[in-house]
């Protein structure tokens, strides 16, 4: 009798456990893709027409999440607006940059192509649109600590589960009349931790956020790079053309080449005057 | 007071003609001002010193000022209707900068006037890349403003208009 009593706590001890272990799934995957964004039903690689892209700084930027494909796909709402406002307020110190609007996602349709951009970027009176996609992958384990569970005290105190989240954020800006991406810039980031039982979901959730912070620590500089490099690109590059915008004000500056150049003018004025 | 200085499209067109005059008076930021102003007392001070007196110097120096900036302000109501705003004294000075070089033309030998020719396509370029848009960035005028290529050359074409009107006084010299 006394064997059996043990071997009925050993087996509630193992089933507990394993229940216990086995709530999570293994891998949660978070994801909005810009290709199934914008080419979603493409067989082929898009054509793309020879334009020329006109640029009229200063610039009104969109700055929008990819839509997810699922229901519940991605962060909240709310975190997602203040990842987008830090993105916002790194670049709203730009003089070429006029305004940049945040886009809920609500006003993103998913798989929506260009066509949903255009009514996006109409609707919010902007020329260039900033789309973050995402790429979020939680692995959940269970460590040997996971055995202590069977205690239901350890369920709460002992960390017995971990978490790995690894983001990936990527910020692409295109024209929306020309279609064109102007740049793009990427930004990773890997989240690890160990919860309890009790307290993982929730752990594992703030570590999402977390993973999402991180990547746009990251991203924001390289977005900066890169904008700086497309700068210096479109100084070169006959496909873009920046041109003044009707209503702008416009100021007369002679800048240093024109002190040189009448520095220049002195020089020769002053030689002259010598000679004579 | 700079508001009520600059050059304003709408307030222009509804009677405010001093700002023909006083936009190339007003600018955006202090270093705008001073290169402005640098460049424009550098080519006015060659402009004098290269007349035949001082006084006929002033006297040329006073007229170009006189109808020159109302001429660039009405060119850029004409030709720019996209600018609302304009402040800077650029425009006066690539006036006064061809007028220099017009000044220093009829005395100049050949190199001289090889390196003339070299400055003037150096400016007509750098207006050329202002009004492509590739200047963009380089200037220091702050963040909403545009670089107002037109002033530069109506300017130019102010200083052109000067030379030529001044070339047969100096050929009965």
């Amino acid at each position: 009798m006394r064997i059996l009593n043990v071997l009925i706590i050993v087996l509630a001890a193992a089933l507990l456990s394993s229940c216990a272990s086995m709530s999570y799934n293994r891998s949660i995957k978070q994801t909005g893709s810009i290709v199934d964004y914008l080419y979603p039903d493409a067989k082929s690689a898009p054509a793309m027409t020879p334009t020329v892209t006109r640029l009229r700084p200063p610039v009104r930027v969109g700055i929008a999440f990819v839509p997810g494909a699922g229901w519940g796909n991605g962060l909240p709402e709310t975190a997602r607006m203040k990842l987008l406002e830090r993105v916002r307020d790194s670049f709203s110190k730009h003089p070429y940059i006029g305004k940049i609007e945040i886009i809920p996602t609500q006003y993103m349709r998913a798989r929506g192509g260009f066509t949903n951009l255009e009514q996006v970027a109409r609707m919010f009176d902007v020329e260039v649109v900033a789309l973050l996609s995402y790429d979020q992958v939680q692995f959940n384990d269970s460590n040997a600590l996971s055995v202590l569970y069977w205690t239901i005290i350890g369920a709460y105190v002992v960390h017995g589960d971990q978490y790995d989240v690894q983001t990936m954020l990527d910020a692409s800006v295109f024209d929306v009349q020309s279609r064109k991406l102007l740049f793009r810039a990427p930004g990773t980031s890997q989240v690890k931790g160990s919860a309890s039982w009790a307290g993982f979901s929730e752990k594992s959730r703030a570590a999402q956020t977390e993973g999402y912070n991180a990547a746009v620590d990251q991203l924001v500089p390289n977005l900066q790079a890169e904008l700086d490099n497309f700068r210096e690109r479109i100084k070169h590059d006959a496909n873009y053309q920046v041109e003044n915008k009707e209503g702008y004000k416009g100021g007369g500056a002679m800048d240093w080449p024109g002190l040189a150049l009448v520095a220049l003018l002195a020089g020769l004025a002053w030689g002259l005057r010598r000679r004579e | 007071m700079n508001n009520l200085l600059e050059f304003d499209r709408h307030a222009l067109l509804a009677g405010q003609w001093w700002r023909l005059w006083t936009g190339h008076l007003v600018h955006y930021t202090p270093q705008h001002a001073l290169i402005d102003f640098a460049v424009v007392l550098a080519a006015a001070v060659i402009v004098v010193q290269l007349s035949a007196t001082p006084a006929i110097g002033m006297r040329r120096l006073a007229l170009a000022l006189g109808l020159g900036a109302p001429f660039i302000s009405l060119g850029m109501l004409l030709i720019a209707p996209g600018c609302l705003t304009y402040r800077g004294a650029s425009g006066v000075a690539a006036m006064l900068m061809v007028m220099a070089g017009g000044a220093l033309w009829p005395r100049a030998t050949r190199s001289v006037r090889a390196a003339l020719l070299l400055m003037a396509a150096t400016l007509l370029a750098k207006i050329g890349a202002e009004a492509a848009g590739y200047a963009h960035g380089l200037s220091d005028l702050p963040a909403d403003v545009v670089v107002a290529w037109q002033a530069h050359l109506l300017g130019v074409a102010a200083g052109a208009i000067t030379f030529a009107a001044r070339k047969p006084r100096l050929q009965l010299d």
